[in-house]
């Protein structure tokens, strides 16, 4: 941990942040999740030691917003764990905000790389961890699932 | 696709940002910390020893209650004498309260509940829920506090840490991983409030959620020895049932009798509680097991797991008990195991 980590880290926030914004539960927040990236990355090795921090770290960001999803949060969302002071309040989503949380944390990742950043499919295979056939069908689906629920949503009226 | 981008976009920038400097210096002080808790766990453990034996005497102190009226949203159970199950859960709840590792000098806390420590942080939307609380107070900064109770958690297997600053107030979330039986989840709750000088109180504060017992018939008998899972598609519209795909049968003990033993020590879904609330949970699949004497044999009891980990189940035709896959998915990672996969995906 040095201070060229630190200059390097500030760098990496902002885009590590939106990133995560989209990755993350709906009741995670994404500072944590970056966070946590971060601790994680920084308990094996120096950030300056990585090849590429930023896609090193969206990996780790990635793993841990399924991780959280698989496991407690799911129970939270299943159950509806109520925060104390939302006891009273609607815990609905804003439904734009629904559509895309209904998406697993990869096809999340995988759609906002591929739409926001403009990253090619080996750029987001490389920080998803598979083929980049894998990351075109895994783009290609969570845009159709995307477009249906939209589709659904607007019949609904 | 601009107007999916347009909402990936303000997506990505919904919340308030920390800060780069923020998020950095907690992250090494994140990382230091953990570095503490791992060289001292042996010290944790031989107090954790201690602790046990101070519960007893503690827990004569602790009562269990029920929510402040203002959060009835948290059901409650119509109460007559409580049923063994029950009983468990209560006894849980103030063993855990009481195990809380505190700096040397803590005080019971006797005034009113300061702003922000009135009641649990959080509990599940359903019933079966016993609650039970304490507080202390404590002569050290809030802050230095939640750095201190986050290195001594009493119990091992924690599956979470939550913090959240609001308000001036230190938050510690921690779920058993392991629970008694008829014990579902059993969740401590710490916050932490105070001047920044300190000193702090803090609120300790158990939601343990009981569960009925099964009955015998709804058990896997050792005389099923096939498993038949069945990939079923399903949609929106209609997310019970749906075309079947893969299916596999399998009488390989090594990965029947797996399923068997988990389905077996799953609990019962605890009854929801009214206006439960939650979000989104809906997949593409679900895994339907058949348990079953042989390949050729009706099977009596027939398990349907899916994304929200509840399992629907019946038996012979009769809706039982609902169960609880959750957090492990422990049986939805069993099933996966016969469709040959590492790990259940649902879509």
């Amino acid at each position: 941990m040095t201070g060229d980590d630190a200059g390097g880290f500030a760098d990496l926030y902002e885009p590590l942040r939106r990133f995560a914004s989209v990755v993350r539960s709906l009741d995670m927040d994404a500072d944590d999740l970056v966070q946590e990236a971060l601790v994680r990355t920084l308990a094996s090795q120096p950030i300056e030691e990585l090849d590429d921090p930023a896609a090193y770290l969206r990996t780790v960001i990635v793993r841990l917003a399924s991780n959280e999803r698989r496991g407690a949060g799911r129970r939270r969302h299943a159950l509806g764990r109520l925060r104390r002071e939302q006891a009273h309040e609607s815990v609905a989503y804003p439904s734009d905000l629904a559509d895309l949380g209904r998406l697993e944390p990869p096809d999340r990742a995988a759609v906002y790389l591929a739409v926001v950043e403009h990253r090619s499919h080996r750029e987001i295979a490389a920080i998803l961890g598979c083929t980049e056939e894998a990351s075109r069908q895994r783009v290609s689906r969570a845009l159709e699932r995307l477009r249906s629920e939209l589709t659904a949503e607007a019949d609904r009226g | 696709m601009d107007d999916l981008a347009d909402r990936l976009i303000e997506f990505s920038r919904s919340g308030i940002p920390r800060g780069a400097d923020s998020v950095w210096d907690a992250a090494l002080k994140q990382l230091r910390r953990r570095h503490l808790a791992r060289t001292t766990a042996v010290a944790v453990t031989a107090v954790g020893l201690v602790t046990v034996v101070a519960a007893v005497i503690a827990a004569i102190a602790v009562h269990d209650q029920r929510p402040p009226a203002a959060h009835a949203t948290a059901p409650t159970t119509a109460h007559t004498a409580p049923n063994p199950p029950e009983q468990a859960a209560i006894a849980l709840g103030r063993r855990m309260v009481a195990e809380v590792v505190l700096p040397a000098g803590s005080k019971p806390f006797t005034g009113p509940a300061p702003a922000g420590l009135h009641a649990p942080l959080e509990f599940p939307g359903t019933r079966n829920l016993v609650f039970a609380h304490r507080l202390w107070i404590v002569n050290e900064t809030p802050y230095e506090l939640w750095h201190f109770v986050q290195a001594h958690v009493p119990f091992p297997g924690q599956v979470g840490v939550g913090t959240a600053g609001n308000v001036g107030t230190w938050t510690f979330d921690d779920d058993l991983a392991f629970t008694p039986q008829n014990i579902s989840m059993g969740s401590l709750q710490l916050e932490i409030a105070g001047n920044a000088a300190g000193p702090a109180v803090i609120r300790a504060d158990t939601v343990v959620q009981w569960t009925t017992p099964r009955p015998t018939e709804e058990f896997v008998p050792p005389t099923d020895r096939t498993v038949t899972v069945s990939v079923v598609h399903i949609s929106l519209a209609n997310p019970t049932t749906g075309p079947i795909g893969k299916r596999v049968s399998t009488s390989d003990p090594k990965l029947v009798q797996p399923i068997v033993r988990t389905f077996n020590e799953l609990h019962v879904t605890p009854p929801p509680a009214p206006n439960p609330g939650g979000g989104p949970c809906n997949g593409t699949v679900v895994y339907r097991v058949a348990f079953s004497a042989s390949p050729t044999a009706s099977p009596a009891i027939l398990a349907t797991v899916g994304i929200c980990g509840g399992l629907a189940v019946t038996v012979n035709g009769r809706a039982a008990r609902g169960l609880d896959d959750l957090p492990n998915e422990a049986f939805a990672t069993d099933v996966a195991h016969v469709l040959g996969l590492a790990e259940p995906h649902f879509g």
